[in-house]
Order: structure tokens, then sequence, then C-alpha cells
């Protein structure tokens, strides 16, 4: 069984390989899948509660995996800054190389399931050696 | 299993995430090709692990599988038995929290993630393999031997 601590090595692993053996397109169609398929929670949140969905469910996912982490809500504007991202922390603190662009797989994720709801995202890939990006949410 | 993965807090949802990407693979690229891409996943990852093994024998891999047991709130029993170790899997972590949360699992999930991919930690550290699952139950034997 591969742990839920080591699946992030398995996972920017399985990016190297479809990259190295399929291109970068279907790394990019692969992010599109769990876009359309894992995130439908936060599409769900999104939809239900707005800004505070996303709060909610960042609130919760983050609590799970760790990391260092600031969360702001306010009326017209949610903030995630990432100090120390848990997953990109794996694997810098492990064996593994990471994948290229392995921070690319979160706007890819994320940015489409929140702006199908009326929202405009900028998403801030500050430091990957260092762990640290940026969301940033407003109402459009 | 690594130090520092070992002290990270738990987010049990990536098991579905695994479950998710072993159906795309399959969908886009047919059975061989995912089969082939988790073995080179499998022996990368696992690398420390074979490394361990070559060096420390069936003592890395009932080191691991407690590690990982202990982590994540699984119920197994070993036993060791000469140059072979058997554990039976009472409560799988992975399938308990799919099922618990009621998410689908793939019809291909534990044989690929514990069966193809421990193979390939065997086969990497000299030793052979087999399991044999209940995916359903979550429940299974998997026994590593040298011959």
């Amino acid at each position: 069984m591969i742990s839920c601590n080591e699946f992030i090595l398995a996972y920017s692993e399985i990016f190297k390989e479809l990259d190295r053996s399929h291109g970068k397109k279907d790394v990019e169609k692969l992010w599109k899948f769990f876009s359309d398929t894992y995130c439908k929670k936060l599409e769900s949140h999104v939809e239900k509660d707005g800004l505070k969905g996303m709060y909610d469910y960042w609130n919760e996912t983050m609590g799970e995996e760790g990391g260092r982490y600031k969360l702001t809500l306010r009326e017209d504007e949610f903030i995630l800054d990432m100090h120390y991202c848990p997953s990109v922390g794996k694997l810098l603190n492990t064996h593994v190389e990471p994948y290229k662009d392995y921070c690319g797989h979160c706007p890819a994720l994320y940015n489409d399931v929140i702006e199908r709801h009326g929202f405009i995202v900028d998403y801030y890939i500050i430091n990957p050696d260092k762990a640290e990006c940026r969301i940033h949410v407003r109402k459009k | 299993m690594d130090p520092y993965l070992l002290k990270q807090s738990l987010h049990k949802d990536f098991h579905y995430t695994l479950s998710l990407i072993f159906d795309f693979l399959k969908d886009n690229y047919g059975v061989d090709e995912m089969e082939r891409i988790m073995k080179k996943v499998g022996s990368t990852v696992y690398a420390p692990l074979i490394k361990d093994m070559k060096e420390n024998g069936l003592d890395a891999i009932e080191k691991h599988m407690k590690e990982l047991m202990d982590l994540e709130d699984g119920i197994y029993e070993s036993e060791k038995q000469g140059n072979s170790i058997t554990f039976r899997i009472k409560k799988c972590p992975a399938i308990d929290h799919m099922k618990n949360k009621d998410l689908d699992v793939s019809d291909d999930f534990c044989r690929i993630s514990t069966g193809l991919v421990s193979q390939e930690i065997a086969r990497g550290a000299g030793y052979r393999f087999s399991v044999d699952f209940d995916q359903d139950k979550g429940q299974c034997i998997q026994k590593f031997w040298k011959e």
C-alpha cells in the first residue's frame, strides 16, 4: 500500500513519467481530470458559500495536510498565503527530485473550478524551492 | 518510511487521488502502460526501502509495514518464518477511508498500489512477493520471501 504521506512522492513521479513518455500536454490532461473529479468537493463549497466556502474548504484541507499557511477571508476576497506548502515540503525533504512544474498542478486544479462561479483567481507561485505560493480570489 | 514523512500530518483523501490516477491511466493509455508507469514510480518512490531490504533483509519490510500501519491506524498481524514474512492486513487504512467517505474505489486499486508496487519492491531487493486480497473487505495477505 502506498501511504497517504508517500503519495506526494508518487504523484510527482507520475507527472514526470507522463511528461517523459507522453509530453506535458498529458500531464495537463491529468490535472484537468483532477479538476473535474477530485475538486468536486471544493466546487460544492464554492457554489454554496462562495468565498466563505473556499475558506472552509482550505481550512479543513490544510488542517489535515499541515504546513505553514495563513487564510484570510474578507467580504470581497479570500487569500491563502502558503508560507510552507506541505506537499512541496515532502518533495524537498525526501530522496525524490520534484517534477519541474510540480507547483503548476494547483492553479490547474483550482482556478477553473473557482472562476466559473463568478470569481477571479490570481495564483502566485512565489518560490517553489521554498514551498511558497499565494492564492488570491476576488469577486468579479 | 522516510523519517520526514513519518512526522507529517495525514490527509487521507490522497488515497482517493491515487485511485483516480489508476482509472485515468488505464482509461487513457491501457493496462500495460498503467502498469509500466506504476512500476517505474514504485521503484523510485521505494528506492530507500529496496536498499534497506538489500542490506537488512526482511527486518526492513517488517519495520516499514509497522510504521505505515501505525501511522494510518491500520490493523494487521505479521509472522516471520525463516526466509519469509507474511502480513495479514485486517483493516487496510486506504480502503477503510474511501469506504467511510463513500468514495468510489478503482477496480485496480489493491492490484496496483499493493500488488504491483510491492512486487517491484521485492524484485528490486531480490525477494519474491505474493498477495491475496479482498478489495471490498479491505483485507489482504501479503508474503515476501527469498528462495
